[in-house]
């Protein structure tokens, strides 16, 4: 299991690619450490695409990330999938590969949107043995998200914490933490955000994500609902989360994921400078001329 | 584990409902009892929202002109098509499914509607086209040995409509002239955008037939007298693609 960066090193900061916005990225890599692929996109993009993509590969670091994987469908592994996955890996030059704890599909329908799991320990064991043949099929460092869940189980046992660090631990992936789905769900489940972060191992998280949603008013929720969709700058109160997540953890990357309103390249680059100034080292211009290893 | 698979099917069967989509009031499958029901609404419409959102990427001028029926239509077609793939081209191509059946009921209105969502689903495919993963013509290989062969280029599209509705994709706002037009669709591989062109309606049938390699000396354009111009110039504009 990875165990994050060399202790003191400051984490690469970066963001996902998102293609209505490669001509702003690469017109801003002097900002930017690393860039997260996301590796489904570049499974069905087309030639122009993908030819993006590489484009970038070969001038910053890159890690990829997927979102069609659903490994919490109580079917077994696509392998064919995992293997074609391995190859975009190995075409990119991605060192590392993330997916969701989460399910988006059952055979017949695809939802295209992240589920939660009921957090059992039967489920549990499933995703541990599946985390494993992951592993053994992409050959790389593999590591699992936590997603925001607006819904939740009436038989869940364990916290989400545990759920994640279990499955995590017994299946030797890193911890991919998305704070702003922490303080989603602690907003959406009346739970302590920072015992959430308390709870998971010390060294465990590997990655970071952040974005930023929004409240949800509708006269069919008894309550309000923080949605994550990507869509507005990362709040506050999400960094502070982050900066209490890390006092006890030292991932590699934090990246800003943004999904909508793209042509808000201000507030783009706003968030990257905030999580540079408040997390990042100063520019490491020497990555551009041996792109990387993370 | 099959009680969770079974739960899991239930799931997502109930949030791709048209019903739980749209918030009409239906008792909830036993599987899902305890789970708050105004969240699995939200839920639902959340991922219908993106899966419009998806649609609207590739056919913004349809759904534009669908005008006051759009709603409806959404409606139906949440009710009629569940969601199979995360792709946007996929999800906008079952769009279209739907509308030409209930266009076959109900004819478009305008009537050039079904014309421009033909050709915004023709730029929608060619736009998401990758020649470096198709598989579709592996068993096409480029012929061995001598002599010259074509055929279609992979990815190209072929549309015909019943009114010249390319103005419109250059923002025009006036209705578009009742002419049959028949159109090729390309892009070249790393463009960032496909081209549209108007071709004549016997080049049109020749392109059709052309969809695997051919000897040249079987299309029936290489008779033409001019063919040795012709065929240069469909190479130079990527409507054709010659194995020499």
């Amino acid at each position: 299991m990875t165990t994050g960066s060399a202790a003191g090193a400051a984490p690469l900061i970066g963001l996902g690619f998102r293609l209505p916005i490669a001509d702003w990225i690469v017109d801003n890599l002097d900002r930017i450490d690393v860039v997260e692929i996301t590796v489904d996109h570049y499974l069905l993009g087309s030639d122009y695409h993908r030819a993006r993509i590489r484009e970038l590969a070969g001038q910053v670091p890159v890690t990829a990330h997927g979102i069609g994987l659903s490994i919490g469908t109580d079917v077994p592994l696509d392998e064919r999938y995992l293997e074609q996955v391995a190859e975009a890996i190995r075409d990119i030059g991605a060192p590392s590969y993330s997916e969701h704890l989460a399910f988006t599909k059952v055979p017949g329908i695809d939802l295209a949107n992240l589920l939660p799991l009921p957090r059992t320990e039967a489920v549990t064991a499933g995703v541990i043995e599946k985390v494993r043949r992951v592993r053994a099929i992409v050959g790389v460092p593999f590591h699992l998200e936590n997603i925001s869940a607006i819904f939740d189980y009436p038989d869940s046992v364990l916290s989400e914490a545990e759920f994640l660090a279990l499955i995590c631990r017994e299946g030797g992936a890193g911890i991919l933490l998305d704070v702003e789905n922490v303080h989603a769900n602690a907003f959406n489940h009346g739970f302590d955000p920072r015992s959430f972060l308390d709870s998971l191992p010390e060294g465990s998280v590997t990655g970071v994500h952040t974005a930023g949603g929004h409240l949800v008013e509708e006269d069919y929720l008894s309550a309000p609902v923080w949605a994550d969709a990507h869509n507005h700058p990362v709040p506050e109160e999400t960094l502070d989360l982050l900066d209490h997540a890390l006092a006890r953890q030292n991932p590699e990357t934090i990246i800003l994921e943004r999904d909508d309103r793209l042509d808000r390249t201000d507030e783009v680059a706003r968030d990257i400078d905030r999580l540079r100034a408040r997390y990042g080292g100063a520019f490491r211009t020497e990555r551009r001329a041996d792109a990387p290893a993370l | 584990m099959r009680r969770l698979y079974d739960r899991q099917t239930a799931l997502i069967q109930h949030l791709t409902a048209a019903r739980t989509i749209f918030g009409e009031d239906q008792p909830l499958d036993p599987r899902l009892d305890g789970i708050d029901s105004g969240r699995l609404r939200l839920e639902a419409w959340s991922s219908f929202a993106k899966r419009v959102g998806k649609i609207e990427a590739a056919l913004p001028r349809t759904l534009a002109l669908l005008g006051e029926r759009r709603d409806a239509m959404l409606c139906g077609f949440a009710a009629a098509f569940p969601p199979t793939g995360i792709g946007r081209h996929e999800n906008a191509r079952l769009f279209h499914e739907f509308l030409c059946e209930t266009w076959r009921q109900t004819p478009p209105e305008p009537p050039y509607l079904a014309d421009v969502a033909r050709l915004e689903l023709a730029l929608a495919g060619v736009r998401g086209f990758c020649r470096e993963t198709t598989t579709d013509r592996e068993d096409d290989p480029a012929p061995a040995g001598g002599g010259l062969a074509v055929r279609r280029p992979p990815g190209m599209a072929l549309v015909r409509c019943d009114h010249d509705v390319r103005a419109l994709f250059d923002d025009e706002a006036e209705p578009p002239p009742a002419r049959p037009v028949h159109l090729a669709v390309r892009r070249r591989q790393y463009d960032r955008e496909p081209g549209v062109f108007e071709i004549p309606d016997w080049l049109f049938a020749e392109l059709e037939g052309l969809e695997r390699w051919t000897p040249w000396t079987d299309v029936a354009m290489a008779v033409r007298p001019d063919a040795a111009v012709l065929l240069a110039d469909l190479i130079d504009r990527a409507l054709l693609e010659a194995s020499q």
